[in-house]
């Protein structure tokens, strides 16, 4: 009997269930094609590692070469060439002439990074890098690759290079054509070849040759003298040989990796990625099949509920009536997910069909998705059939069977306002507190979020019933209806409309809490418009320190004001470090600051500073007179919220002169970011050691022994947006220290110079464009003024120049946040027109529950024009209410995870920022409010168009 | 019919039939009927003679197989839904057996009702004097589910009212009354056909209900068979109804 009536339900109640199906459908076919995608790319991992290595199988390097770095490693990598250190010639020697060994090929490799500059612009976010090598006369090594062009000959002392296209890809870029130069910074110097062959060649493990040259440029990129010693062995083995011979040659010293060994990584790279993604991919879809599941089986109790009166009248207990619904919606559910896994299934395979390089072994599903895709779809159902079961088992035969008159409901207004206030506290998480980042997600899962959805539930009868009551006025205008019409249209039948509401809320909501969090996140990264225009970096070499005045003369800097700036960054001590993890409840990623020493009267006293910084704390002038004097420093807002240090207070750093001993060497492992090519003077934890020279002949560790503790009295402190602009500019990073930094401390351009021990060199340049440059635009004014500046300073090749427009920083950070948010904005996108076919279930159930009064008014006088606007008021009135649900909620939300993120983030110190794109959440409303328009357009026009008979 | 006076109601040769093929079934054969204005007239017949069929045709809620009928002068057989639509929310009044009154709205808006789907701004004194005839001015602003079974049905027939119309048509109009309350409604009926000039055509199966009507035609396989005087004797009325309907 119950199977009975579940089949009759799916007969004559196509559309309703249809649309439930659909849902979950969509749902499941997100997932499928998320960990579909995941898992075939994953599976993809050992074709492409032997694709980026054949012919060889394995290779011997000091480091770890093959093995992508992680996120910390890059950061502190950022911007940096190197030269690797050598293998011992006995070494290459021994692993030749191992009988499993078919090819040992020796490579000496320098990495270097690019000055590449597509379209002109200064390329923003990190450099790109490419390992440099000399280019064999046999070609190219790689065995899958192919070479367009001109192979250089390494004997030449031309400066030519083959470069391999996945210098490129991996950002996005197009190469620039053959015969095009390519400026590489390397160690040593800069040094600009000629493309004269590219390798395409898609992807290169890193540390492996990308950019071949003749050996003149690698005479160069070595500073004159070329040591042909090589760093890395890439060896091919023979048909079912091991590792086992070379690993006994060359390890522990060295490291043997093999193709194996990088597998891992490049399958975990995908998961990983989606690790990042899948909280927000299953949120999305589990609430989608949630929202169509029970918003439709709650319609259809509505709308069964004289029958199920008559069943109960009949005989029929409870029970079985929560098991016809039980049915309907295991039924629903298991059509849904098997339509979803197979539309899921296919738009996979039709994606990897299409793109055939990056999935030479064809889809890969295995038994994970479809087996975890039933079970969520599985629990799904069960956890959307708690509230229609409950539903339909309170019906009472005789209330239903009775005459059904619309009392309206009283709304309980002391439940309404406790829901409003339920709405809020989640958003304390958004401030900075003294508690862990583990301990601030418990809360917002335990606590936050539970009690906003409560809060949700409970004021929604009242919301639902104030929206109508002030919109109603206005769309029955807009339709041209009278507003009588519409009155209590939506309200009267709560559990429909509210489940449409959350609906819709639920896809809107998750569009505006990303915005809002994207935006949010992103307003503390947009560089300060207090900054001057431009950093100017020459590097690697400076100029001397003089020059500042030579640019200053430029018709293309403003007021003749150019200063030097002296930036290099220092470690914090040990116990301001123990002071951060007090005050902000963690140990900051690289406890260092950088220091920018510049001429404190022009760059911030006056009454025209160069940098017009906001002071939250202190007076500028005075702070600007006392930074003259020496021993002083302003620090930034953010810096001063991550250690507690306010104006008043010392700032204590040390001054390098001693380091800790990398990992790997017997010795206890380092805390900061200290450099990694330290010798221990002894084993076993002796935290004394010596550090290398710093590069270019400079350095801070004039001495030998302990680091010296340098205090500066903190006399202002300044609300900056810092880090992309000391990053693009290239402060950070040199030396060996990590890209990474707590915040710059401007000290005078003198105490700078004492520290660092350099005197007589300037690397860096501050100043404002002048009126006329500025009007060109920030590219084409720096561009002018970059080769007015190596024209002026009579700048050798060895340098480059590069000026680093703040404009320029911004529309790039911007730019890339957009697109970052934009992606993640995707799937809300999809979720709500998934969840706006709802509308087509509500107005079919509206539509019948109100069959005798449309009825009614037809036969009073409504024409079809006017219930079909009617009907579409209707729509749009529970669209409104979703509308204004979802900004509220997704506001809440939004924000609330920016606090939450700001906990787990890199970076410390950050504002408490909010920053709504209104625009970019308009264009959302009115893509929500379209899609009610259009699903409510279908049913309306069917239902209006049927001309039953009128009956009464 | 006075020379010159157009009808209230015209209908000729009207015919409807539902179903097709083996299940068509003939609801009416070529049905005529005229009514002058100012006339109360009753239809009369057994279960399933075609009454409340003849009755949405007349109103316009049913197209007609065949036949015309003019309200008022005008031909509605050939009016699209649209027009048809405006044109019964304007010059014909409308009273059901089950009230039919929109839950939401208060007695007094369910008698603007018209007015409000013609967009046109409700006459407060004309409301008024309607409220007062009906005696539901207390009751203005109490919804259906507030009100009693003849005050809903007062409520109907002020709604029907409202826009003037040249016809009221009632389909079995006391059929949800007791018979006080009935007998109240067909008293009022009366009045509005006296004192107002209401042109009313009734369908009941009830030969009291019928008896308040003038004249009475009864209807039977779809087709009227007999047409007389009531003379307001619900007895009479009965023994005609019997005697024509006897098989």
């Amino acid at each position: 009997m119950i199977l009975k009536l579940v089949l009759k339900s799916l007969r004559y109640e196509k559309i309703r269930l249809g649309t439930a199906a659909l849902g979950v459908a969509a749902a499941t076919g997100l997932f499928v094609w998320s960990l579909g995608l995941v898992v075939t790319s994953a599976g993809q991992s050992r074709e492409r590692v032997r694709r980026m290595t054949a012919p060889y199988t394995c290779w011997v390097s000091a480091g770890h070469v093959g093995v992508r770095p992680d996120r910390k490693t890059m950061m502190r990598q950022v911007g940096r060439s190197s030269v690797a250190q050598p293998l011992p010639p006995d070494l290459v020697s021994a692993v030749q002439a191992l009988p499993e060994v078919e090819v040992a090929t020796p490579y000496k490799t320098i990495r270097t990074v690019l000055d590449y500059r597509p379209g002109g612009r200064i390329l923003q976010g990190p450099p790109l890098v490419s390992v440099l090598t000399l280019a064999a006369t046999s070609g190219c090594p790689y065995a899958e690759a192919t070479v367009t062009g001109r192979w250089p000959d390494p004997a030449s002392e031309a400066l030519e290079a083959a470069v391999c296209t996945a210098v490129f890809t991996p950002r996005r870029l197009t190469p620039p054509p053959l015969g095009s130069m390519l400026t590489l910074i390397t160690p040593s110097g800069t040094v600009e070849v000629k493309i004269t062959a590219y390798v395409d060649f898609k992807e290169a493990l890193p540390g492996f040759p990308t950019s071949f040259v003749t050996l003149g440029a690698m005479r160069q990129a070595s500073g004159g003298t070329y040591d042909p010693a090589p760093d890395l062995l890439l060896c091919k083995l023979r048909d079912g040989a091991d590792t086992k011979g070379v690993k006994a040659v060359a390890e522990p010293v060295y490291k043997v990796l093999e193709r194996k060994d990088v597998e891992a990584g490049y399958s975990s790279d995908k998961l990983q990625n989606f690790k990042r993604q899948a909280p927000l991919l299953l949120t999305l879809s589990i609430l989608t099949a949630l929202c169509m599941l029970v918003n439709a089986l709650t319609i259809g109790v509505e709308q069964k509920r004289r029958v199920l009166a008559l069943l109960r009248a009949a005989g029929m207990t409870a029970k079985q009536v929560s098991q016809v619904v039980m049915l309907e919606g295991a039924v629903v559910a298991f059509a849904g997910w098997i339509v979803g896994l197979a539309a899921g299934w296919m738009i996979l395979a039709a994606f990897v069909a299409r793109t055939p390089d990056a999935f030479p072994a064809g889809v890969i599903v295995g038994w994970v998705t479809p087996v975890s895709s039933l079970i969520g779809v599985a629990l799904v159902a069960a956890v959307s059939l708690i509230w229609p079961c409950r539903h339909a088992v309170r019906i009472k035969p005789l209330d239903a069977l009775a005459e059904q008159e619309d009392e309206p409901k009283p709304i309980s207004w002391r439940r309404s306002l406790l829901g409003f206030i339920l709405l809020f506290p989640m958003l304390v998480l958004v401030l900075p507190m003294p508690i862990t980042a583990m301990t601030r997600s418990v809360l917002l899962l335990a606590l936050g979020l539970p009690l906003h959805v409560l809060g949700l539930l409970l004021v929604l009868p009242s919301f639902v019933s104030l929206m109508e009551r002030a919109a109603a006025p206005a769309v029955s205008a807009m339709l041209a209806l009278d507003p009588h019409l519409l009155r209590r249209r939506i309200s009267r039948h709560f559990s429909r409309t509210a489940g449409m509401v959350l609906t819709l809320a639920v896809g809107l909501g998750a569009f505006v809490s990303i915005h809002i969090w994207g935006g949010s996140m992103m307003a503390p990264f947009i560089p300060s418009h207090e900054f001057p225009d431009a950093i100017v970096s020459i590097l690697p070499n400076g100029v001397p320190a003089s020059a500042a005045h030579g640019v200053s003369r430029l018709k293309g800097v403003e007021g003749g004001r150019c200063l030097a700036l002296e930036a290099a960054q220092f470690d914090l001590s040990e116990a301001l470090t123990a002071q951060v993890v007090r005050v902000s409840g963690r140990l900051p990623e690289s406890p260092n600051v950088l220091l920018m020493g510049t001429d404190p009267q022009a760059a911030f006293g006056g009454e025209r500073p160069l940098a017009p910084f906001r002071f939250v704390e202190g007076d500028r002038q005075a702070a600007a007179a006392a930074m003259a004097e020496g021993g002083v420093c302003v620090i930034t807002k953010m810096f001063s919220r991550e250690t507690g240090l306010h104006a008043g207070d010392t700032l204590t750093i040390v001054k390098r002169g001693s380091c800790k001993a990398p990992r790997g060497m017997g010795v206890p492992p380092m805390k900061h970011g200290q450099d990694a090519r330290a010798t221990p003077v002894s084993k076993g934890g002796d935290k004394t050691l010596k550090c290398p020279p710093a590069q270019s002949g400079r350095g801070a560790d004039g001495a030998d022994g302990a680091a010296q503790e340098m205090a500066f009295k903190i006399v202002g402190v300044t609300d900056l947006n810092w880090h992309l602009v000391t990053a693009r500019a290239r402060l950070r990073g040199r030396n060996g220290m990590s890209g990474m930094t707590m915040g710059p401390v401007f000290v005078s351009e003198r105490d700078a110079r004492r520290l660092t021990g350099n005197t007589d060199t300037t690397y860096f340049l501050w100043l404002n464009l002048s009126k006329e440059y500025r009007s060109m635009g920030a590219l084409q004014g720096s561009q002018l003024l970059e080769a007015d500046i190596r024209n002026a300073l009579d700048i050798d090749e060895a340098n480059t120049v590069c000026v680093h427009h703040r404009d320029e920083i911004e529309d790039g950070t911007i730019a890339h946040g957009a697109q970052l948010i934009g992606d993640m904005a995707r799937a809300p996108f999809w979720s709500l027109l998934v969840l706006s076919t709802g509308f087509i279930t509500l107005l079919i159930a509206s539509f019948q529950a109100s069959a005798k009064e449309i009825a009614v008014m037809r036969a009073v006088g409504m024409t079809c024009s006017q219930l079909g606007r009617m009907l579409l008021g209707e729509a749009l009135l529970v669209g409104l209410c979703g509308i204004v649900l979802s900004l509220l909620s997704g506001f809440c939300i939004g924000w609330t995870f920016t606090g939450w993120t700001r906990a787990w983030f890199i970076f410390g110190g950050l504002p408490v920022s909010l920053s709504v794109p209104w625009r970019i959440i308009l264009r959302g409303v009115c893509f929500a409010l379209a899609l009610c328009v259009v699903m409510a357009a279908l049913p309306i026009v069917w239902l209006v168009r049927r001309r039953e008979r009128i009956r009464f | 019919m006075a020379d010159g006076q157009e009808a209230a109601l015209q209908v000729k040769g009207l015919s409807k039939s539902f179903g097709d093929g083996a299940n068509r079934v003939q609801v009416l054969s070529e049905v005529d009927l005229t009514l002058a204005r100012g006339a109360f007239d009753a239809v009369m017949g057994p279960s399933g003679s075609g009454k409340s069929t003849l009755l949405h045709l007349l109103a316009g809620l049913v197209a007609a197989d065949d036949g015309d009928i003019r309200v008022g002068g005008v031909s509605i057989s050939t009016m699209n839904d649209h027009d048809a639509t405006c044109f019964r929310r304007r010059r014909i009044g409308l009273v059901f057996q089950d009230f039919n009154l929109i839950p939401t709205l208060t007695a007094e808006e369910n008698i603007a009702l018209p007015l409000l789907l013609d967009r046109q701004r409700p006459d407060a004194a004309h409301i008024d004097a309607l409220l007062a005839r009906f005696g539901l001015t207390q009751r203005r602003s109490h919804i259906p589910s507030k009100l009693s079974g003849g005050e809903r049905q007062r409520v109907a027939i002020a709604r029907a009212l409202v826009m003037k119309p040249d016809i009221v048509l009632a389909d079995e109009p006391t059929g949800n009354l007791d018979s006080p309350a009935g007998r109240a409604f067909c008293e009022l009926l009366r009045e509005m056909n006296d004192e107002v000039g209401c042109t009313i055509l009734m369908v009941s199966h009830d030969p009291v209900v019928a008896a308040a009507a003038k004249r009475v035609h009864l209807l039977k396989d779809g087709r009227f068979v007999d047409t007389f005087e009531t003379g307001h004797d619900a007895a009479r009325v009965s023994d005609r109804y019997l005697e024509t309907m006897r098989p």
